[in-house]
């Protein structure tokens, strides 16, 4: 799905192809339209192979207008553009936000129900609730809807990891889900694989029954620019209710390298703070149960996994380290 | 990359059922002595016994819903009063308590938003009788409710009598 929307994108950069249909339609023809288009995508359950290769032939120009018959391409677009419709839904969204510029391309295009699916993702209900003359309630029946499709049951609901501005790294453990984005950079994706390695270590030996957890999720970004600091303070009250961005200042890896201490400490406090506002226990019972983990070692582990990342680092390579390398057969090592 | 550990959370080591039971059965007898004369008005409205029905679907038991009208009670009095949380506002607030057995509200207040809210303030209470410490400022009500739900067995236990807002109407239980 995440290649269908960059060839949308690069269709629509082109400007190849507009549909016979694409004028503004009122909101009101458009709720009609859905409904009659229900039953066309109830029968469509798997959409990106098709979608993929349905593009080229979108790229006809004037194949309308020299009298080739376009009724079935026009069915398989309105199909597929619904489809799209459902991953937007899908999609988390902090990854619709990164893709919001692509709401003037697909109006731009005639894809109204990607358009539409966009914008709430990125929450512009109001300017939906608009431009659709539709209240809150009644958006967010159709909305609804769309949830019940099959496509909306088959589509992952985010898009490709390793390829894009960001990488996404999650996990769940006891309960709590947690997300971390990262710049596909090698210092953010050092730092979020220590993460992702120090909870992990940390709770593998944890017993859940210990832990009162009142958070369902908590979302990391890890970024780098020039109002980062290093290492990135931590925020506790955001866990559970927003995604916390860690910034760091660029040369981020040098810095954990050069500081070795220091960025254990900060792991260190990350840790303890996630502990203090994810859960509800007393702080004498998390102090008891830090104080176990530290006697097995938990610690010691914890700062292996981000050692190990760097050794690795010094040893192949840092633009041998990102994943995309190795996925690329032609760019097998020499050695 | 995704990965998952555990699944079915365990209930907490804190859950102690014979202590959460006597727990209730304290709330019920001094939510008897405060508020008894509200409840009997209250049980001769149909509007709130239709609004209990879907209260005890959620699996609220009466000690829950006797403790938003409590709660409900104490707060519209204060309000009625001009107390509201300046620190010279604490100490009348707290006296305010003893003096609910003589209150009776009509039972129209019982309703809504502004009713509800306060089984989110019981809970936040009961976090705090079973020994936890709530540190956020903010709060995810469905999170907490889930909690006290899946881990503490907090929507499952009562001491048995037949429910005191559903026809036939039930009475106090017996503790």
């Amino acid at each position: 799905v995440g290649r269908a929307i960059v060839l949308f994108g690069r269709c629509a950069g082109c400007v190849v192809f507009r549909r016979n249909n694409a004028s503004e339609p009122s909101p009101r023809v458009l709720l009609h339209v859905s409904v009659s288009l229900d039953r066309a995508s109830a029968r469509s359950t798997s959409t990106v192979p098709r979608l993929a290769k349905f593009l080229p032939r979108l790229a006809e120009p004037d194949a309308h207008s020299i009298g080739q018959d376009t009724a079935a391409a026009e069915e398989e677009l309105e199909r597929q553009d619904r489809c799209l419709g459902c991953f937007f839904i899908k999609l988390a969204a902090s990854d619709a936000l990164q893709l919001r510029d692509l709401t003037q391309v697909f109006e731009g295009m005639g894809l109204l129900w990607g358009r539409i699916s966009l914008l709430y993702a990125i929450d512009e209900k109001e300017q939906l609730q608009h431009e659709l003359s539709l209240p809150a309630d009644e958006l967010e029946a159709l909305v609804e809807s769309w949830c019940q499709r099959p496509a909306f049951s088959d589509l992952s609901g985010r898009g490709v990891g390793e390829t894009r501005t960001n990488c996404v790294y999650e996990t769940t453990l006891l309960g709590v889900r947690y997300r971390l984005r990262c710049k596909n950079d090698v210092g953010p994706i050092i730092y979020a694989e220590s993460i992702v390695g120090m909870l992990e270590s940390v709770f593998a030996d944890a017993k859940w029954e210990n832990f009162a957890f009142v958070v369902d999720e908590v979302d990391l970004y890890v970024c780098s620019g020039e109002d980062g600091r290093n290492p990135p303070k931590v925020f506790p009250e955001k866990f559970g209710f927003e995604e916390h961005t860690l910034k760091w200042l660029p040369g981020m890896l040098e810095w954990m390298r050069n500081n070795r201490g220091q960025y254990a400490q900060h792991l260190h406090e990350l840790l303890r703070k996630l502990l203090l506002a994810t859960t509800i226990d007393s702080f004498d019972d998390l102090k008891s149960e830090l104080e176990a983990w530290n006697a097995d070692g938990v610690f010691d582990r914890v700062g292996a996994a981000e050692a190990d990342f760097l050794s690795l680092i010094d040893l192949i390579g840092s633009d041998k380290y990102d994943l995309n390398y190795w996925i690329n057969a032609s760019a097998a090592s020499s050695v | 990359m995704t990965s998952t550990t555990g699944s079915t959370p365990p209930l907490h080591r804190r859950f102690d059922e014979a202590a959460s039971l006597r727990q209730i059965k304290d709330r019920y007898l001094g939510l008897r002595e405060r508020i008894a004369p509200q409840v009997a008005l209250l049980q001769q409205n149909d509007d709130f016994l239709s609004q209990c029905a879907t209260y005890y679907e959620r699996g609220y038991k009466d000690w829950h819903i006797l403790a938003a009208i409590l709660n409900y009670m104490l707060n519209a009095v204060a309000q009625r009063r001009g107390l509201g949380c300046r620190p010279e506002d604490i100490e009348p607030r707290k006296k305010l308590i003893d003096e609910l057995s003589k209150v009776v509200l009509p039972a129209s207040e019982f309703s809504g938003p502004e009713f509800e809210i306060h089984f989110r303030g019981h809970a936040m209470t009961c976090l705090q009788a079973y020994g936890f410490e709530y540190r956020n400022r903010r709060v995810n009500d469905a999170t907490i409710e889930k909690f006290l739900r899946q881990r503490m067995r907090h929507y499952d236990l009562d001491i048995p009598h037949h429910p005191i807002f559903s026809k036939p109407l039930g009475d106090w239980p017996d503790v």
